[in-house]
């Protein structure tokens, strides 16, 4: 998962950073309320772990302000030693999905956005297909098939394509989108996220006409989403 | 929301389902874990609230029992004195969406059922959605959008709403909407009915200019007639 996590004591900040990343999570540690917002402006993650107190913007107002976002549903669960039960509640009410008091317990971080990203995305199993529409896409032949036939695709169109398929619905940053497919070291172009982009929406035919539509998102990414098929059901 | 309680200790159980009767929820308190488990509607409920020791089955093998049914779909919280933090993750592993330690206060047990229930389990990816007018319904989403706007429903006003956009034209009768989405026909349900229909009639912005009017039938049920040109199909 791309967690992006705020947490001004860089201390405790980058114990957690490698405990998730221990966990196999990409972590993008920020040390102040403005600068978790300014990436988020144009990244998009799996979870946002916050903090509360933070020079310049509270967690609070990151979460406010996260809401009204283009990432409106992205999961947040905060960390803070705040306890008292009235902040629990104002964090929860502001839209938090869940809260732990620091100092936080390794293990519990880890369970807590594993249960946070199950609850709020859709079931993964690799053993099961995914199937949208005319697209089924066997995660363990890695062969993706159109009405049932194969589409030849390369290595990297391949993930690229399971990886939007799996966030359907989702807004995908091209950041996010170049860290799933090429990794995070590596020093892959915006432009080679969208030439590989363009390359498997025209081998999959991605359209309207079936039923399932690649929208780019002008500064940010892109979002594959589903679309109604207008009736011609071939009976 | 109905909520299922299991917590043992009479007083605990007593007080917990007071304050979420005060908060207007519905409580069924359960004293034991095979009373629990014996409900003839465990998929009615919004959601549950377990206690991990009990005089019979541990709340961690409800928990692995309910989520072994895939009707059951809401989320489950740990309210427990169990605090050791294997034990929380013991319970989060095994499909809690959260977990309490006792004394548990009040206005933090609210809010958490509320962050969690705002969230209810999406169906593996794929599920086919349904498109009726201007509302779109993508079941594993449990998401409703309104001229491409999402509404925020609970999982049953969505179960109510997708019944009654499904059986539009035809009158549905209060027992029938009871049985159907409730999973069970009861009469004090009555008033439960009427409070999701005016919600969903207001989330869903349910008239005449949205293609459809939502008719109250007096002593029978209600009946959601289509009212709009032919748009598609």
């Amino acid at each position: 998962m791309r967690i992006a996590l705020l947490e001004d004591d860089v201390v405790v900040g980058t114990m957690m950073q490698h405990w998730l990343e221990a966990a196999g999570h990409v972590v993008h540690h920020y040390v102040s309320g403005k600068a978790i917002v300014r990436e988020a402006a144009r990244e998009s993650f799996d979870v946002f772990v916050l903090d509360w107190h933070v020079p310049d913007l509270s967690g609070e107002e990151v979460l406010r302000w996260l809401r009204e976002t283009q990432q409106s549903t992205v999961p947040v669960l905060f960390a803070t030693s705040r306890d008292s039960e009235e902040d629990i509640v104002a964090a929860l009410q502001a839209g938090a999905d869940d809260y732990m008091v620091k100092p936080a317990r390794r293990l519990e971080l880890l369970a807590r956005v594993d249960s946070l990203f199950r609850r709020t995305r859709p079931k993964q199993n690799d053993a099961e297909p995914i199937s949208i529409g005319p697209y089924s896409i066997n995660l363990l032949d890695r062969v993706i098939s159109l009405d049932g036939k194969p589409v030849e695709m390369t290595d990297k169109e391949y993930d690229l394509t399971v990886f939007l398929f799996r966030n359907i619905g989702r807004l995908i940053s091209r950041g996010h989108l170049s860290e799933s497919v090429w990794g995070r070291s590596s020093d892959v172009q915006s432009r080679t996220v969208d030439t590989h982009v363009s390359r498997m929406r025209k081998k999959l035919e991605l359209g309207p006409a079936r039923g399932v539509r690649l929208t780019p998102v002008y500064n940010f990414g892109y979002r594959l989403e589903r679309v109604s098929v207008p009736d011609e059901a071939p009976a | 929301m109905l909520i299922a309680i299991l917590e043992d200790d009479t007083d605990v159980g007593a007080i917990t389902k007071q304050w979420l009767e005060a908060a207007d929820h519905q409580v069924t308190l359960f004293a034991s874990s095979a009373a629990l488990l014996s409900h003839p509607a465990l998929q009615s409920f919004d959601a549950f609230v377990l206690d991990w020791v009990l005089p019979d089955i541990t709340g961690l093998e409800v928990l692995k029992l309910l989520k072994a049914q895939p009707h059951i779909v809401a989320p489950m919280l740990f309210a427990t004195i169990r605090d050791a933090e294997v034990d929380v993750v013991r319970a989060l592993d095994a499909g809690a969406d959260d977990y309490l330690i006792k004394p548990v206060r009040r206005h933090e047990l609210l809010a958490r059922i509320k962050a969690v229930t705002r969230r209810v389990n999406h169906a593996p990816i794929g599920s086919d959605e349904e498109v009726f007018g201007a509302y779109r319904f993508v079941p594993g989403g449990r998401q409703i959008y309104c001229d491409q706007k999402s509404v925020d429903l609970t999982a049953k006003e969505f179960e109510l709403a997708i019944f009654m956009f499904k059986n539009s034209g035809k009158l549905l009768s209060r027992e029938l909407i009871s049985t159907t989405v409730w999973g069970r026909p009861l009469s004090e349900l009555s008033r439960t009915i009427d409070t999701h229909i005016s919600r969903i009639r207001k989330k869903l912005d349910l008239s005449p200019e949205k293609g459809y009017r939502l008719q109250p039938i007096y002593n029978v049920g209600y009946r959601l007639e289509r009212i709009a040109g032919e748009s598609e199909h």
